[in-house]
């Protein structure tokens, strides 16, 4: 993949519109999701895609290869995405990144896991939280949906996330944390509900249930 | 399940991490306090449980929007840029198609040019004819400056090569040096007008980009 990538940028530097098309293609989901993840809205998404790629072709010259070009991408449309809710973030940005003993009462602890990994049609219920959970991003802080989808789509380590978000690597594990916990605690309750239906069902019916 | 303690909140971050990216100490730490803590044993399955799942919401997501327009998009956007680019790196030779406030000066007044600021809301027709050309519409200011600059005017009369190119008005501003772009509206002969909006400001192209 990485090869293929390197062999159409390297076409599409010479001029070849059609290899840059198919960077555009082979990449476009994978930016949309990361827009989607920090914008949240689907038409600015599209925007901020449609500008990443755009950027991308503007800069195509200064891509040495050092990164992969997917990292590469993600990364402007990262920050695109961020410029966009520039504002949004000033206003919202936690004041404390710590994580305190108070941080960690919350009554749906385990009640995930229960959910997702005790029940049989995890995978269901899973693709079931998936709508929950772009509706969930909404109401978290923008720099915690940030370090989400760079995290999760972007799949970056501590270390890269450091250094992208320029913070050290407490901080991350902490804002990651929060993030997460955050998330957690939107989806808990629902998970809570349509796990305990679920477990209800299948004891009502034949004796399927792990052990 | 007792309260959580100081310990707790000093290893919950840690529940974040993926393999090899704890410290041998953070780990060992970690290691010893979930032997001992219900709570964080349960706060580790919850976040094992929901690793990856913003993640894959988010793709899933993204499987579900139709792309079929996607990479037509872009490459229309990538065009009608590079067109732009052509024109700002070469206002002479590009002067046919382009009105751009920065990279032009008076020095391209001889392909055609006038400039100075840019009215709010101005209307400039611009007409280009085989023997020269005239402004209407115009400024006493912009009068002023033809009178002022005959032997530009002049040399657009004799090289109607050149006069053809000439589409490009600046109106003037008032007396300050700060030049302010607004709404500006050309009317050219047999060219359609397309505004593009880029971060330099607005730029206008007397011909589509892409011959569409």
């Amino acid at each position: 993949m990485q090869a293929d990538d390197l062999a159409l940028v390297s076409r599409a530097k010479s001029g070849d519109a059609e290899a840059f098309r198919a960077l555009v293609v082979r990449h476009q989901r994978k930016v949309y999701a990361v827009a989607l993840g920090i914008v949240k809205d689907p038409d600015l998404a599209w925007d901020v895609s449609q500008e990443t790629f755009v950027r991308v072709h503007q800069h195509l010259d200064d891509f040495k290869g050092d990164a992969a070009f997917s990292t590469w991408t993600m990364r402007i449309a990262h920050h695109l995405a961020i410029d966009v809710l520039r504002k949004e973030r000033a206003g919202t940005r936690d004041a404390l990144e710590d994580v305190r003993e108070a941080d960690l009462e919350a009554a749906s602890d385990g009640v995930l896991a229960a959910a997702l990994d005790a029940n049989p049609q995890r995978g269901v219920l899973r693709r079931e939280l998936h709508g929950k959970i772009t509706e969930a991003l909404g109401r978290i802080p923008v720099a915690h949906r940030e370090i989400l989808v760079l995290r999760e789509v972007e799949g970056l380590s501590y270390e890269e996330l450091a250094k992208e978000l320029g913070i050290p690597k407490g901080t991350v594990m902490s804002r990651l944390f929060h993030a997460r916990k955050k998330m957690q605690a939107l989806l808990g309750e629902y998970a809570e509900r349509v796990g305990g239906d679920r477990d209800r069902e299948e004891e009502a019916g034949p004796p399927a249930r792990r052990s | 399940m007792r309260r959580p303690t100081r310990e707790c909140a000093l290893v919950a971050p840690m529940l974040t991490a993926r393999e090899g990216e704890l410290s041998p100490e953070e780990l060992a730490l970690l290691e010893t306090h979930l032997a001992g803590c219900d709570g964080c044993r349960l706060r580790a399955l919850d976040f094992r449980a929901t690793e990856g799942i913003v993640g894959e919401a988010l793709q899933a997501a993204a499987a579900e929007v139709d792309f079929s327009r996607f990479s037509d998009q872009v490459m229309e956007r990538v065009a009608a840029g590079a067109v732009v680019e052509r024109v700002a790196a070469a206002p002479a030779a590009g002067g046919e198609r382009s009105v751009h406030p920065e990279p032009l000066d008076f020095a391209a007044a001889s392909a055609g040019y006038a400039r100075d600021g840019l009215r709010p809301q101005a209307v400039v027709e611009e007409r280009t004819r085989e023997e020269g050309r005239t402004h209407e519409g115009a400024w006493p200011r912009i009068l002023r400056w033809a009178r002022a600059h005959r032997a530009a005017a002049v040399a657009g009369t004799l090289a109607p090569t050149l006069a053809a190119a000439a589409l490009i008005v600046y109106l003037a501003t008032s007396g300050t040096a700060a030049s302010r772009l607004g709404e500006v509206e050309v009317i050219a002969e047999g060219r359609v007008p397309t505004v593009l909006q880029t971060s330099d400001g607005p730029v206008v192209l007397l011909d589509e980009p892409s011959g569409t």
